[in-house]
């Protein structure tokens, strides 16, 4: 399947150190819980389910191969053994769109791992009990004018980047963005000042 | 916190702002299981290990934690006991996966001391997969203190004594 016009054209405000992000240093204004959803290790399908309440589903918007580097792609992409391919989806508990994600793979192994193309990567990945190390290397804010008009709320936005381990090799590196949405369960993402 | 499948030292370290320090209470050969053993541990090959730690953030306690293990696995993994297993196993990356099994509330004198709160405190279970087979099963009681870290004001009294 290709769908076209896939580029959600993010312009990062600002990013983390990957050595802050590594060391679990998080910027100060952000709140503890939005520290554990973006900063965290576990699963954000995990998260989302546990927070909404709801089953997450995947709206997949696209997946094909990558040509030619995708711009502002994570520099973690490089690590992957070409011919690559470009999954991007929307992640959605009922009617409200959370999270955009795009994740980059070798091409046979997406197809090994990504046997149902309406599953989030998590429950691929859990139900044929993967082990797996997530290293999360990137954090910032980014503005989109597609993001916006899917989430209804205006930019900034937060991301995130990760890198997923199989056999001590990168098995694919996960771009993520949050919706503001995501506020009516973990709060303001914006520390109170006391 | 209490389900994510993420590690709790990540966590920890991420909602308090200050590093996690173990103090090592036990870590001792155990011959045989008993009732209040968490679900899994009986997955595990004997000889058993039994190791229990407190975590602190910032000169605050904010939990306890017991895990099993085989007492050679436990060896290979555990190089340095007096830090947490997470800082253990990040030494290589080590892939694993972590399957959350119980979740509810204890009541417990000794870690009322400790805590400086009345019970009850959350409690989880759950065990660390390495190559298909169970690495450990560990148990975890939380001090209430981190609610005050996670409304973003670590200092504040502890509301029941």
């Amino acid at each position: 399947m290709v769908l076209c016009s896939t580029d959600s054209h993010l312009r990062f405000l600002w990013a983390a150190s990957r050595r802050s992000v590594l060391w679990g240093e998080a910027p100060i204004q952000l709140s503890p819980a939005w520290r554990l959803m973006l900063m965290g290790d576990g699963s954000p399908t995990r998260h989302l389910q546990l927070l909404t309440g709801r089953k997450v589903e995947v709206e997949l918007v696209g997946m094909e191969p990558e040509a030619r580097p995708s711009p502002q792609r994570p520099d973690e992409v490089a690590e992957l053994h070409s011919p690559l391919l470009r999954r991007q989806v929307w992640l959605c508990c009922g009617e409200e769109t959370l999270m955009w994600a795009e994740s980059w793979w070798h091409q046979q192994d997406a197809q090994d791992h990504l046997r149902d193309l309406r599953q989030p990567i998590w429950s691929s990945l859990c139900q044929d009990r993967v082990e797996l190390f997530r290293e999360v290397d990137g954090l910032g804010q980014v503005e989109s004018a597609i993001l916006e008009q899917r989430f209804s709320v205006s930019s900034p936005f937060w991301c995130r980047h990760y890198r997923f381990f199989k056999g001590g090799k990168v098995l694919t590196v996960i771009r993520e963005v949050f919706s503001p949405a995501l506020e009516a369960y973990l709060g303001s993402s914006c520390m109170a000042t006391s | 916190m209490l389900l994510s499948d993420g590690s709790t030292t990540r966590h920890l370290q991420l909602v308090t702002g200050e590093e996690v320090e173990v103090d090592l209470i036990t870590m001792q050969p155990e011959t045989g299981l008993f009732p209040q053993c968490p679900d899994g541990v009986q997955e595990l090959v004997a000889p058993y290990l039994r190791r229990q730690i407190w975590k602190r953030c910032g000169g605050q306690t904010v939990l306890w934690a017991e895990s099993w293990w085989n007492q050679q696995t436990a060896q290979e993994h555990l190089h340095e006991p007096q830090s947490t297993i997470w800082h253990n196993l990040n030494r290589t990356p080590v892939e694993l996966r972590r399957e959350i099994d119980q979740l509810g509330q204890v009541q417990d004198q000794q870690l009322q001391k400790r805590f400086g709160r009345v019970g009850p405190f959350w409690t989880r279970s759950y065990r660390l997969f390495e190559r298909g087979q169970v690495l450990t099963v560990i148990r975890e009681v939380f001090s209430p203190a981190l609610e005050a870290f996670w409304m973003g004001s670590p200092h504040a009294e502890p509301g029941e004594r």
